[in-house]
């Protein structure tokens, strides 16, 4: 009986550590999951990827997480989300190099047609669905999408999560003056490209 | 403060961004703000930049984490805790020294006053389902696997007509297929598993945020009543009826695989 009792009350501090731990990372973690996807979907405009970079990014984060010291999670676990979809990027390159070995191949001539031809081939989208759709937020995504990576990187930082200039300089490693000019000219970019779809002129008056 | 700013400069392009962004110091803020009131193309290009920031910053424009990936991240973060819950990393299956890890195991947990009944009851606790127990260990690899590995299901369907006739040819027996989204367990779809030796149908089912992962196989031993047991913080229920065997396994509560199970024999009659 008190042999029982001893055991089911026996202190097992490694378990009970990792037990607060588990807590502790569904608490402040997880909560970033959507805002995580969010940014892994408009890096790599791939449903798929975004799925398995967020996957990894969040194991990584947990097998990591006695590193964590508090702070902003969401600061955090972005950083992570960066780099996986970084290697994922890499692998795609090294991918996209078995498949186009010549360059200068005018096979492989559409890989030049510039990034809208590549937002148009990515995230399900067909032309017809492009036409079809009619709602403001729609465009909006599509937009985003044809722009460069750094550019649909520093805009989702800075339009979705609001990171401060600081913050967003430590994610993507570059100087705080390189955020300024890159967010004037991501936001630039995406204005022309608003136009260029024909949308308003941006209702200004 | 008063100078005249020339506005082809890129440095008063950028400054406008960060005016709109609220990342001026308060004395910048003012200045700009002062400019600003006197000059219709600065205020033009100001306004353009808020259009646009409240543009991209509508909530409809995010995307959402998929449910299945908030489950799959849930299971592949509960198993690494489990993983570092362990004293020793356990092999799946039973092999002779993971029993006897476990006895040791045992022993030490009793602590000073290892009395013999209790030795001997950890024994029978320990021996008495072996043969289940390696099952278990392969239940439980297999349904974590399922969720790692991106391969939840073959077929994704709720459509319990569906699925059934989806297992013809690809396993030798019928396995009873059921939705029970009326009563929260909605069917995800099927899938072919390989357990104990043997190729095995699994259907899926969705508890909230849980996966349950129900194992059907031809049964050729004697009848099973009903057992569920827990392992790592996961539930199981075998049973088998008609022929068949059944292993659910879920980290949803015990009380919701109580659930499951007679939901299910009810429904089935399995």
């Amino acid at each position: 009986m008190d042999d029982a009792n001893n055991h089911l009350s026996a202190p097992t501090p490694p378990a009970e550590q990792a037990q607060i731990t588990l807590a502790r990372f569904h608490e402040t973690v997880l909560p970033h999951l959507d805002a995580a996807y969010n940014f892994a979907r408009f890096l790599s405009r791939d449903p798929d990827a975004s799925q398995d970079i967020v996957q990894e990014s969040f194991l990584r984060a947990y097998r990591s997480f006695w590193q964590y010291r508090g702070g902003d999670a969401r600061f955090w676990i972005f950083a992570i989300v960066r780099n996986s979809y970084r290697s994922w990027a890499q692998g795609e390159r090294r991918k996209a190099r078995v498949e186009f070995p010549l360059p200068g191949n005018p096979d492989s001539g559409n890989e030049a047609e510039g990034p809208a031809a590549h937002a148009f081939a990515c995230d399900q989208d067909t032309p017809e669905m492009a036409l079809i759709r009619k709602s403001e937020s729609l465009r909006v995504r599509e937009v985003i999408g044809m722009l460069p990576e750094a550019m649909r990187e520093i805009l989702v930082l800075r339009e979705f999560e609001d990171f401060s200039y600081r913050q967003i300089s430590e994610i993507i490693e570059v100087p705080i003056g390189t955020v300024m000019s890159r967010l004037a000219r991501a936001r630039h970019e995406f204005g022309l490209a608003w136009k260029a779809l024909g949308n308003d002129q941006g209702s200004l008056s | 403060m008063n100078e005249p700013i020339s506005l082809s400069c890129p440095d008063w392009a950028i400054r406008l961004h960060s005016l709109a962004d609220d990342a001026l110091d308060p004395e910048t803020t003012l200045a700009m703000e002062r400019h600003i009131d006197g000059c219709d193309a600065c205020r033009t290009a100001l306004t353009e930049i808020q259009t646009m920031k409240r543009r991209i910053k509508q909530d409809e424009v995010r995307w959402a984490a998929p449910d299945a990936l908030r489950t799959s991240i849930a299971s592949a973060v509960a198993l690494e805790h489990s993983q570092a819950v362990k004293v020793a990393p356990q092999p799946t299956g039973v092999s002779g020294p993971t029993l006897l890890t476990r006895v040791w195991q045992l022993v030490g947990r009793w602590g000073a006053a290892p009395s013999m009944a209790a030795l001997g009851f950890a024994i029978i606790l320990t021996f008495n389902p072996v043969r289940d127990g390696g099952l278990q260990q392969e239940v439980l690899a297999s349904h974590i696997r399922s969720m790692l590995a991106n391969h939840l299901v073959d077929l994704q369907t709720s459509d319990q007509h569906t699925v059934r006739p989806w297992f013809n040819g690809k396993v030798d027996f019928s396995p009873p297929v059921v939705d029970l989204a009326d009563q929260g367990f909605p069917l995800v779809g099927g899938r072919v598993d390989y357990l104990g030796g043997r190729v095995v149908a699994a259907l899926v089912y969705r508890r909230n945020d849980h996966i349950v992962n129900l194992f059907v196989w031809p049964n050729h031993g004697p009848v099973q009543p009903l057992r569920t047991s827990t392992l790592d913080g996961y539930s199981f229920a075998r049973w088998s009826a008609g022929g068949l065997l059944f292993w659910s396994v879920s980290d949803a509560s015990a009380t919701d695989m109580s659930a499951f199970h007679k939901l299910y024999s009810a429904r089935t009659g399995f």
